[in-house]
């Protein structure tokens, strides 16, 4: 049978970092959006269910229209949708998945959506599942442990593949994520495939890590299928979805789909002298195109910029915060005044005041601490006023 | 700039008044009235007003007194040439004219503009105020009067920029605030105004304050949002401490309830044990009781067989006592009664003797009763006569009229009286007397017999027969009625006395009177003799003696039936003789009967004694032998009810041994019970249920607080907690960033303009020291080589100006100088700040004083006039108005006299007049005006071009490089062209079309 592994939808994110409250209400709803993309590539690969392995929602307490969003969406996905909550949506008290209001959506938009809250096996048409839910945004024992009882299998269907779904890290990789937006990581819950009785399970259905990545003969991470951040370094394979195809005893196949809609692109640029700005503007013209509110950037910028060029750069990022969804910026840039521009300050003989109050600000702006910062600015506000009087 | 002199004509007081200046000191003097101060306020409004003033201002110039226009006539030397100005001030139509000698003649406006640039001032404008406005020009050369005592740091401040440009060179080259240094000072002094007030803090609707408060409502929101997040956590953490707490007081509960049970069955044995020792206790006691009951009857029959031996052993001498007192008793009775008998017989004895004496008494009594009776029978006798005849006579007497003397004599009288009235009347009355009649007479109404008469005493009829009749009227008249009345009335008395005694007469009267006193008589002497006898006491002494007699006798018979066979005597004496006899007999009989009667009693009396002894003896034995038959009853009876001896010692011992059983059993019992701790179960019990509840507290707790929390975790979706508070911090972060932003900015604004104002007031350090060392060297003429100024410069401004006498006192502040002494440092620094100011003036600017030292006194006026020379020699142009020449007699200036004489012309000039025909020059013909090339033209429009187009005269001047005449040519024919505009700014400013 063919099914189609995912997880990590995380709807709901609330991308705070976006301080347009339009262009974050845009980057929440593509997750919805990717749901739709999700039932393309099922029904075009012939997936019988959908399996999500965990963070469905944002939040273990996701709102209202959160909440119909995603049911709707879900609901007009055409399958069986299986999930078992993570570590951001995890069950237990409160959560969404005892929300009055989650029960009522679920009813009457997504019937076809199971919430697996308790780790015991259910029998489908074409497999078993075996859930391992999180009750807890973290746990201390093994979801899985339950799996390693023997007992568990004895009863099975034998025909039927059995594929286990769990949301947690596994001990063979580590690796790093950039999420500004991430709470302190509490311990992640760590999954132990080891002690599983391979023979008993066909495919292992993960959830957790970001980016697509197989992990053991029989399981993978499913990633998430639309990017929620920036990566940063590493080999991260984010915004897919898997087609897997299994029958009970035999060898998988697994087909990675991609599912992405926003772009989150990344750009460290060293502004050695004020010439590279044209080269950086040419940089940035790459990356976006002629699009606007499809990307999302997160810019470093080192080196230092004169006077005038800093004001240049403002505009030039000015634009490009305007066309992007989401602009993180890195700026460690200096604004460290050209010779020509100290010299048009402090060598004015005919405004001896002004000369004298730059060369004081220039002596203050040598240091590196927060009141040469101050003189900085200082002096470029001083720039600015000279060239605003005497062109007046 | 120098005068060089001054006429005005027309201008109120003055027809014409023309006055040559000294280049260096002019005293104009002249009495008060004479037209001084107005002189010099026309050569100010030459100056400084426009020649076409009108309204009031021009109205305050006419002369009232002479026809014409106002008119001033100025010459002056200034920028290296002479000039002459004369103003006609007609209002709208006034005309200016100003020649350059040798040069250019300008007209109207063109001229007013040419000598404000001359004189460095400003155009005043017009409308209200303008007279004001032009007071002020020169303000700091001009000391109106009454004006000298004026904080002279006001005029620098008027002055300062040129002041600041000439204090710069005098202070050797300081580099001076250029236009754009000013410019870019103030306007960061104003965005730091904008953003922050005087405290420091940011100014409220600033981009700092907003910014600031937007943090604030950032932090308050992440709290918020933060607290709430805690309130979730704290809920599910609540939520599964009360889980467990569940969990393990479920267990707990049961691990309880176990022990309990338990407990439960060792406290069922303790109360079954318990039970059983409450039964055997029971028969324990019911044996104990058995056995005590069967010692009690042994008890009670010993007692009683020890009663019944002790009864019989009292009871056997009773007995015995008993027996040998009965026969004395029976002796004794024996012999009572023989005592008995005698007794009766001597008392019958007595009594016989005691009833012959006394019959004998009895006899003699009848005796004795019997001759009392008859002594009064006889005496009753002759009593029962007497009274007889007291009644007898009584009998006569009343048979009589009761008719006592008295009355007698009352009839005795009336007889007497109707004697004579008859005597009286018969004198009077006529008598009928019928002698024979053969017929019927009648007198009156009584027939009258023949024989008969009769008296008639009134007028009567008398009918004699039926046929006749007489009326006889006796005599005497009235007097026979009264007579007649009398006779009537007296008869009628007596015969009414007469009948009241029932007498026919007075005679029969008198003897009866007679008779009634005889037989009175008889009366009263039987009468006494019977009082003597007292009748009525004998008769009742008869009576009681018969009764005596009788009864005597009675009593005679009565005792003769009791006695017999005695003879009685028949006299009373031997009757009495018998008695006495009688009477000793008695006594003897009696005497005997008595003494027998004492022996009766005695024997009596012993018997009865012992008779009473036997009584109780008798009582006490019936009581023993009765006690005895009742302890014998009862001993019988428990003998049968109990059993004879020998079975009641068997149930005795099987009571005993059923007891020792039954006590046995309860010990045994009790032990047990012991063994199983009671009271320690209780204490368990108590615990264990103390534990349940405890524990069933907490279970209880823990459901309260786990719906309580779930309660708090029920979200109603309306948003989600942990999204609000990523956009809290998200929120937070940016407002932290924006507002470390708009602080930098607002520090960095901040410390360019402390440096801006640190820079300037180092500057104005340099630019006032110049200014107090000129003022200073003023002030030393006047106050010695101790003396010194000095000048506070702050905020590009002349604050205070000081003076400091020595250096040992303070600095004193210009107001609180006394009058006099602030109109002279006032004129040194007038003096000071006018000879910085000369340098743009050719190196002289004229000074005037008018009336200036009015609060000097005289000696310090004299002492002042070396600081006036002073300011004379360094190039000033010293001009004084008083009216006491006299007082600056030792300047050494030149002086004029002005007075008045209206209708000429004064001509007022120096004592030293200039020669004739120099007075008044000619006015030039105007020069035409060069004109301006068009290379020179081009160089204005390139540089201002290269300037941005716009640009201050003297910036642009300057870089052009040309004097202000050249400058001011070029641009006023390019204004005239169009080319250009004028613009604002301090100095004017151009700008291109």
């Amino acid at each position: 049978m063919k099914f189609l592994h995912t997880a990590d939808w995380q709807i709901g994110k609330p991308f705070a970092g976006i301080r347009d409250d339009r262009k974050r209400s845009l980057v929440q709803h593509a997750r919805v959006e990717t749901i739709k993309r999700i039932g393309h590539v099922a029904r075009d690969a012939g997936a019988e269910l959908i399996l999500v392995a965990g963070d469905l929602f944002d939040s273990s307490s996701a709102d209202k229209s959160t909440v119909s969003a995603a049911c709707s969406a879900i609901g007009q996905l055409g399958l069986p949708v299986f999930a078992i909550p993570g570590n951001h949506d995890h069950g237990g008290p409160g959560s969404v998945w005892e929300q009055e209001f989650f029960r009522r959506e679920q009813a009457s938009l997504a019937p076809n959506l199971i919430v697996l809250l308790e780790p015991v096996p259910r029998e489908c048409d074409s497999a078993v599942l075996l859930p391992c839910p999180l009750l807890r945004r973290s746990v201390s024992i093994d979801p899985m442990e339950w799996l390693r009882v023997p007992d568990v299998y004895t009863r099975l269907s034998p025909d039927k593949p059995r594929i286990v779904l769990a949301h947690g890290s596994t001990q063979v990789f580590s690796g790093q994520w950039e999420d500004d937006e991430e709470e302190d990581a509490a311990a992640p819950n760590l999954l132990d495939l080891s002690r599983l009785p391979e023979s008993e399970i066909d495919y292992i259905a993960l959830g957790d890590w970001h980016g697509t990545k197989q992990v053991h003969p029989k399981a993978w991470f499913a990633g998430t299928p639309e990017l929620d951040r920036f990566a940063k370094g590493g080999d991260h394979d984010p915004g897919n979805v898997l087609v897997v195809e299994v029958r009970r005893g035999s060898q998988l196949k697994v087909v990675k789909e991609g599912t992405t809609g926003l772009r989150w692109n990344d750009l460290t640029f060293d502004l050695a002298d004020d010439t590279a700005l044209d080269e950086f503007q040419d940089r940035i013209d790459l990356l976006l195109g002629q699009r606007a509110n499809e990307d999302l950037l997160w810019l470093t910028l080192t080196g230092s910029v004169g006077i005038e060029a800093a004001s240049l750069l403002d505009k030039i990022l000015e634009s490009v915060d305007a066309r992007l969804l989401r602009l993180k910026l890195t700026n460690k840039t200096r604004i460290a005044p050209t010779e020509a521009e100290i010299d048009a300050l402090t060598r004015r003989t005919s405004d001896p005041l002004i000369a004298s109050v730059a060369r004081q600000l220039v002596e203050r702006s040598k240091a590196g601490d927060d009141d040469a910062h101050v003189a900085r600015i200082a002096l470029r506000e001083l720039h600015a006023a000279c060239m605003e009087e005497a062109g007046s | 700039m120098k005068l060089l002199s001054a006429t005005v004509r027309n201008y109120r007081i003055h027809r014409e008044a023309t006055v040559v200046f000294d280049p260096s000191r002019t005293l104009i003097g002249g009495p008060n009235e004479v037209g001084k101060s107005t002189l010099i306020e026309a050569i100010h409004r030459g100056l400084f007003l426009k020649s076409t003033v009108t309204g009031e201002a021009q109205k305050s110039m006419v002369s009232t007194v002479f026809p014409g226009h106002p008119e001033v006539e100025l010459r002056f030397n200034a920028h290296g040439g002479e000039y002459h100005l004369i103003k006609r001030f007609s209002g709208g139509s006034g005309t200016a004219k100003l020649t350059r000698s040798g040069g250019d003649t300008f007209q109207g406006e063109e001229a007013e503009a040419r000598l404000r640039q001359i004189l460095g001032v400003e155009e005043p404008g017009g409308g209200r105020g303008i007279l004001d406005r032009v007071a002020r020009q020169w303000a700091h050369l001009w000391v109106w009067q009454g004006m000298s005592r004026d904080d002279p740091a006001a005029h620098a401040t008027s002055q300062q920029s040129e002041l600041l440009q000439r204090l710069q060179q005098a202070g050797g080259g300081v580099a001076m605030q250029s236009e754009l240094d000013g410019r870019v000072a103030s306007r960061f002094a104003q965005a730091r105004a904008e953003v922050f007030v005087r405290s420091g803090n940011a100014r409220v609707g600033s981009d700092l304050d907003r910014a600031q408060a937007e943090l604030r409502e950032a932090e308050a929101a992440h709290a918020n949002a933060a607290e709430r997040g805690a309130r979730l956590q704290q809920a599910i953490t609540d939520y599964e401490t009360a889980e467990s707490t569940l969990q393990r007081t479920a267990s707990d509960l049961e691990q309880l309830q176990k022990q309990r049970q338990a407990l439960k069955e060792n406290l069922d044995q303790a109360e079954a044990l318990q039970q059983v020792v409450r039964e055997q206790a029971g028969a324990a006691k019911t044996a104990r009781e058995k056995l005590a009951s069967l010692e009690k009857t042994e008890e009670i029959i010993a007692g009683l067989r020890e009663s019944i031996a002790h009864v019989q052993h009292v009871l056997r001498p009773k007995q015995d006592e008993l027996g040998q007192a009965e026969p004395r008793a029976a002796d004794l009775r024996r012999r009572a009664g023989e005592s008995d008998r005698v007794h009766q017989v001597a008392e019958a004895h007595a009594r016989n003797a005691r009833l012959r004496r006394d019959l004998m008494a009895a006899y003699v009594a009848v005796h004795e009763k019997r001759a009392r009776q008859a002594d009064l029978l006889k005496r009753l006798h002759r009593v029962q006569g007497l009274q007889k005849e007291i009644q007898d006579l009584r009998r006569q007497l009343h048979q009589l009229p009761s008719l006592d003397r008295a009355r007698l004599e009352e009839l005795q009288e009336l007889e007497k009286e109707l004697g004579q009235a008859n005597a009286a009347l018969s004198a009077m009355a006529a008598g009928v007397e019928v002698i024979s009649a053969d017929q019927p007479v009648r007198v009156g109404d009584r027939a009258l017999m023949a024989g008969e008469s009769r008296t008639i005493t009134e007028p009567t009829d008398v009918d004699i027969g039926d046929a006749v009749r007489l009326r006889i009227h006796p005599g005497g008249g009235d007097s026979l009625g009264a007579a007649r009345e009398q006779v009537r009335s007296l008869r009628a008395r007596l015969q009414s006395a007469l009948d009241e005694v029932g007498l026919d007469s007075c005679k029969r009267a008198s003897e009866m009177v007679a008779a009634r006193e005889d037989l009175q008589g008889k009366i009263d002497g039987a009468e006494a003799a019977l009082n003597e006898l007292d009748a009525e006491g004998t008769e009742g002494a008869f009576g009681s003696a018969q009764d005596e007699l009788t009864a005597a006798e009675a009593d005679v018979s009565r005792r003769l039936e009791l006695v017999q066979d005695l003879d009685v005597p028949d006299t009373l004496a031997a009757v009495k003789a018998l008695r006495n006899e009688q009477e000793e007999s008695v006594q003897d009989a009696e005497a005997e009967e008595s003494s027998l009667r004492a022996t009766r009693d005695a024997l009596h009396g012993e018997a009865a004694g012992l008779e009473e002894q036997l009584r109780f003896l008798r009582g006490q034995i019936a009581e023993d032998q009765q006690s005895l038959t009742g302890f014998e009853a009862q001993l019988r009876l428990l003998v049968e009810g109990q059993g004879d001896d020998p079975s009641r010692g068997k149930a005795m011992d099987d009571a005993r041994k059923t007891l020792a059983e039954a006590e046995d059993e309860l010990e045994r019992t009790r032990k047990a019970l012991e063994d199983l701790q009671p009271e320690v179960l209780a204490s368990d019990r108590e615990r264990l249920d103390r534990s349940v509840e405890e524990t069933n507290r907490q279970q209880q707790a823990a459901l309260t607080r786990r719906a309580v929390s779930q309660s708090t975790l029920r979200s109603d979706g309306a948003d989600d907690p942990k999204a609000s508070l990523a956009q809290a911090e998200a929120r937070l972060s940016a407002a932290r960033e924006h507002h470390q932003a708009v602080n930098r900015k607002a520090m960095a604004i901040a410390l360019v303009d402390d440096l801006f104002q640190e820079q300037q007031q180092a500057l104005a350090d340099r630019f006032s020291r110049p200014l107090a060392d000129k003022i200073t060297s003023y002030l030393q003429r006047l106050f010695g080589p101790d003396a010194r100024a000095a000048v506070t410069f702050e905020d590009n401004a002349f604050k205070t100006i000081k003076l400091i006498r020595s250096s040992q006192a303070g600095a004193t502040a210009f107001d609180t100088l006394s009058g006099g002494t602030r109109e002279q440092v006032a004129a040194a620094v007038r003096l000071a700040i006018a000879e910085l100011l000369a340098a743009e003036h050719e190196g002289s600017l004229p000074v005037v004083f008018d009336d200036a030292f009015a609060y000097s006194d005289p000696e310090r006026v004299h002492v002042l006039q070396r600081m006036l020379d002073l300011g004379a020699t360094r190039g000033l142009q010293i001009v004084v108005l008083t009216c006491n020449p006299s007082d600056y007699a030792a300047l050494g200036a030149r002086q004029v006299t002005l007075s008045l004489s209206a209708g000429t012309t004064q001509r007022l000039a120096p004592s030293q007049a200039a020669p004739p025909g120099t007075e008044e020059p000619a006015s030039p013909e105007p020069a035409p005006p060069s004109p301006i090339s068009d290379e020179d033209a081009g160089r204005f429009l390139s540089v201002l071009t290269d300037l941005g187009g716009r640009s201050g005269n003297r910036s642009l001047r300057d870089k052009l490089g040309w004097d202000d005449g050249k400058y001011t040519a070029v641009k006023d024919q390019l204004l005239a062209n169009g080319r250009i505009v004028l613009g604002r700014g301090r100095g004017g400013s151009v700008a291109l079309r």
